[in-house]
């Protein structure tokens, strides 16, 4: 045993990260070694883990598993829409309804740098195997960046920026219709060879233009704010008080 | 397994099917996205689908393939019959949904050969060797893995809901909107929770965040047959822009 | 060769109980048994000594664990795991790939084994495990006991020298218990160090070395495996735990409610099919108010599934269900019967306890609420979340609802499975209460000390038949026994 003369406290900290931007040491570990004079001469060891700002293989696991939910949402709610020729542009508003409570919960749960961008990344990897156009994917990644950057204005716990975020994220399927307007001079000249006519054509791609991609745009938002907001309402009222928020 | 495995295995026939490093199906997807993209003409996307149809049948997916024949086909059919018989929006809508998806339909092939002859396992060793970060691939095994267990947990979430008199369709939707919501999100959500927690402590106690590089069981390396195919494929697409 | 000495660990969210001042020894190639009641402590100790505690689970820690001379506590979790294997209690969420080959090795792959050295050791745990069988599957499609042997295979295949196991037999029943013992004398003969902590204690008699009781996070007593044997079942009820010797199981034989025949059930000429197979053929029965019928046979005899076509949740490929000479529709036996499930998190679905209870009840009535939380036990926990309940609570207040809810019949699905003897006892009067309540009551079960204490009726399936019915008494008793050791 070892044995002083007066108490020292000793912090021992495993790894030290200075963080710049707000200027003060962040541990990983501390150990707080208490070592008593006299009566009690016996080492005390106390140690808490204080929590990191790096994506830990906890948070990892939750992403994915939050991410197959999300994935499993926006087929099912999209499944109604994508096959229907009439109804497919509401693909993105279906799939935008439903996953809002899995995208909120999931940054309540890792409120750190990574889970959306890593969210946006699985999603691009399973629509590009899965033989959806390469614009869904990259789409994909570009919402993620630019949701992540919202929410983290927010420093991740505010749920009106993440609400905020979510609605920029569901953009993502219109990567995917987006090609329908790309290839516009061939799809004119094609159909003008099946005997379309010309003026006839284009007032209707132009209406189609002008009235279609808006109202995906709008219609999208619109769900995903909806979304959003159960989302939040089903944080309010049963997540944080379950215990699942620790 | 997929067919010709399957039938190899049983049958101990020569059936002959022969194998892709995953790294060479994502290629060939990126390739078969290019191809569509620069599509030229409507001949060009007809040889590219035999081609790609032609390696799912050498691959051993056979009734993928004759399905995905089918379906080709039958956008193809739907196309010309809009074509003839409709007429105004009616018809600008159907022919560019069929147009759409036609022009799709190499990648969701090709992506279905990727899908169906791929174990996951594979998959995760070769994004690792592509270097993909552990911060991706970890998350994404997770969540192959996951799904399965998603359809069990709704399950029972299912049956919890017709015990306690809420339908858990459309119609019991309507009935009662927000207890439905709640019947579906709260259990699935809370059980994902549970899960990833246990599932991060076991694998934490498995080794799961060793630093060295992961090996594999799994077989994972070019092979002849992978450069042979990467080849004809790029000179079709590439020689095929130029002269369809 | 592991130490534990002076541990004590108090969790910060206080979710679980702590332990305190925890000195145990262990030598090279000891059987260790942690034993107790319901939230002695086990699993924390299991988690102190695989290191999990603490670098995954938060809290204040005194004393220390040392494995072969050196802490636990600063070395890096992957390091531990070559020394350390630890198979968890739910195969379910412990299993990290889809297919039982990768499953097997993902512990070498961790450790960045060369391919060869894994050929080889997959052929050889192949053989010494038997796992033929069990090669090149998908993880989904195989059975509890099947889950378990590819999970300790996984941690077999790293050859730690200190297997750990929290409780291994929750979900397994004879058959697979017999594996699972045949698996741990294969590490004795090994010389692996080996702790378990078991709920389940018969199966372990020959294999431990010492056995260590704890209660409310401290160890009670420490016995010797000579010692431990010759405990008396009044004694080990006293210490909270469950038999040694199953043929010793006392029956309880209560008498059946007068026959004021309340309701009554017939299930006719009834075949159940899954996914095109059938599953049980040909089953007649009839069961009345007031009667508890466990149902047990090996698992995939068809219990689940028989439980879930009594409760209108899975269709009949043939036959009637008639409730008191009504003959029933799917929609008619979902409003009857209610099912307490193996995981009860899947049916809780409200904010508050209170408002669980009367979740989807259209007309409700609130003393009948106030009286069924009483009887329950839950009355001063009417505002909590039910995910802050602990396992017992919330098998309560699934039982709650189903009252208030009015239902007649009542299926549970392993409800003492992981309980300890004072546990068990609860869920059994809860039971008798019900049917005292004129309620008609099916428990599925492998617990034979649950049945000797509160079922009137075995109802035994296997083969696709049903194989027995017989009300127990003193004469079948021993018959029972043997057809759970068999």
């Amino acid at each position: 045993m070892i044995r002083r003369k007066h108490s020292v406290v000793i912090f021992l900290c495993t790894t030290i990260h200075y963080n710049g931007n707000d200027n003060h040491y962040q541990c990983n570990k501390v150990n707080i070694v208490i070592i008593t004079i006299g009566r009690k001469r016996s080492i005390k060891m106390y140690s808490q883990t204080i929590q990191q700002k790096t994506l830990s293989i906890k948070d990892l696991i939750t992403v994915g598993i939050f991410s197959a939910l999300f994935f499993i949402f926006m087929m099912i709610g999209s499944a109604l829409f994508a096959p229907n020729p009439v109804l497919t542009f509401l693909m993105p508003a279906g799939a935008a309804l439903l996953t809002g409570p899995i995208y909120l919960l999931m940054i309540a749960k890792v409120p750190k740098f990574g889970p959306i961008l890593i969210l946006g990344i699985l999603l691009a990897i399973i629509t590009f195997v899965t033989g959806m156009y390469w614009l869904w994917s990259l789409a994909c990644i570009g919402v993620a960046i630019i949701g992540e950057l919202i929410a983290a204005i927010g420093k991740y716990k505010n749920i009106s920026i993440n609400i905020l975020s979510y609605i920029v994220f569901a953009l993502h399927p219109m990567g995917s219709y987006v090609m329908l307007w790309l290839n516009q001079q061939a799809y004119k000249e094609y159909l003008v060879g099946q005997g379309t006519e010309q003026a006839y054509m284009d007032t209707m791609l132009t209406t189609a233009q002008n009235w279609m991609l808006p109202t995906m745009f709008v219609g999208t938002m619109l769900c995903a704010l909806i979304s959003g907001l159960l989302g939040k309402k089903l944080l309010r009222k049963q997540f944080e008080k379950s215990g699942v928020l620790a | 397994m997929n067919k010709g495995e399957e039938l190899q295995g049983n049958m101990h026939m020569h059936v002959f099917t022969f194998k892709l490093d995953p790294r060479t199906k994502i290629y060939l997807l990126l390739l078969v996205n290019a191809a569509v993209f620069l599509s030229p003409s409507f001949q060009f996307e007809r040889i590219l689908m035999a081609i790609i149809l032609s390696l799912c049948f050498l691959m051993g997916m056979f009734s993928f393939s004759l399905k995905m024949m089918l379906g080709y086909g039958l956008i193809l059919g739907v196309h010309l019959v809009s074509e003839m018989f409709l007429s105004g929006a009616w018809e600008l809508m159907f022919v560019s949904f069929t147009m759409f998806i036609r022009k799709i339909f190499p990648c969701v092939v090709m992506g279905g050969l990727l899908v169906g002859t791929t174990k996951i396992n594979e998959f995760m060793t070769a994004l690792g060797k592509i270097r993909i970060s552990k911060k991706v691939i970890i998350p994404l095994a997770v969540m192959l893995r996951y799904f399965p267990m998603i359809g069990e947990d709704w399950r029972y979430i299912k049956d919890a809901m017709k015990l306690r008199g809420i339908s858990p369709s459309i119609i019991g939707f309507l009935k009662n909107p927000v207890q439905t919501v709640e019947c579906i999100y709260v259990p699935l959500l809370m059980a994902a929770s549970k899960i990833a927690d246990e599932l991060s402590a076991a694998s934490i106690a498995r080794g799961i965040e060793n630093p060295k590089e992961r090996t594999c069981f799994q077989h994972v390396s070019f092979q002849f047959s992978d450069s042979i195919v990467m080849f004809i494929f790029t000179f079709f697409v590439f020689g095929g822009v130029f002269i369809c | 060769m592991l130490k534990i000495e002076q541990y004590s660990f108090h969790y910060t969210d206080e979710k679980s109980e702590g332990i305190e001042n925890i000195n145990i020894h262990v030598k090279k190639g000891q059987c260790i048994l942690l034993c107790g009641k319901s939230g002695c402590g086990k699993t924390t100790i299991i988690r102190a000594i695989n290191g999990l505690i603490p670098y995954f689970y938060a809290g204040k820690l005194k004393g220390q664990v040392l494995l072969n001379n050196q802490p636990v506590e600063n070395r890096k979790m992957y390091e531990l795991s070559e020394q350390v294997g630890t198979v968890f209690q739910n195969p379910r969420s412990q299993f990290f790939n889809v297919d039982t080959d990768s499953e097997i090795v993902f512990g070498m792959e961790n450790m960045a084994y060369p391919k060869e050295m894994m050929e080889e050791r997959m052929r050889q745990i192949t053989s010494e495990l038997r796992l033929e069988r069990l090669r090149r599957r998908n993880i989904f499609h195989l059975s509890g006991g099947e889950k378990q042997k590819i999970a300790f295979a996984s941690v077999y295949a790293v050859a730690p020298d200190i297997f750990v196991l929290d409780e291994p037999s929750s979900n397994l029943d004879a058959a697979a218990i017999e594996d699972l013992k045949g698996m741990i004398a294969l590490l004795k003969m090994q010389g692996k160090t080996i702790i378990v902590s078991e709920h389940r204690l018969y199966y372990l008699k020959e294999l431990i070395d010492r056995a260590i009781v704890l209660n409310k996070g401290q160890i009670v007593s420490v016995y010797s495996q000579k010692d431990f044997l010759q405990l008396s079942d009044l004694q080990l009820r006293q210490l909270g735990l469950r038999t040694l010797y199953l043929d010793n199981v006392q029956f309880q034989h209560k008498s059946l409610p007068a026959e004021q025949k309340v309701h009554e059930l017939v299930v006719k000429d009834v075949t159940i099919s899954h996914k095109k197979r059938k599953v049980l053929e040909n089953i007649q029965f009839t069961a009345k108010s007031g009667e508890i019928i466990a149902i047990t046979g090996h698992n995939g005899a068809g219990k689940t599934t028989f439980a879930r076509a009594i409760c209108g949740l899975h269709k009949l490929s043939s036959g009637n269900i008639y409730f008191n000479k009504q003959k029933l529709t799917l929609k008619k036996q979902a409003q009857l019967s209610y099912m307490v499930m193996q995981d009860v998190n899947y049916q809780l679905f409200a904010e508050t306890v209170e408002k669980e209870c009367v979740f989807g009840v259209k007309n409700v009535n609130p003393n009948l609420v106030r009286k069924v939380l009483e009887e329950m036990d839950l009355l001063e926990l009417v505002n909590r979340h039910p995910n802050t309940l602990s396992g017992g609570q919330k098998q309560r207040l699934a039982v709650a609802a189903s009252l208030i809810s009015e239902k007649e019949i009542i299926v549970f699905d392993e409800p003492t499975s992981g309980l300890d003897f004072d546990s068990m006892q609860k869920v059994s009067s809860i039971l008798q209460n019900l049917a005292e309540a004129n309620k008609i009551i099916f428990v599925i079960t492998h617990d034979l000390e649950f049945i000797a204490s509160c079922c009137h009726r075995i109802l035994r399936f296997g083969d696709g038949m049903k194989q027995d019915d017989y009300k127990l008494n003193k004469e079948n008793h021993q018959y029972t026994i043997e057809t759970f050791t068999r």
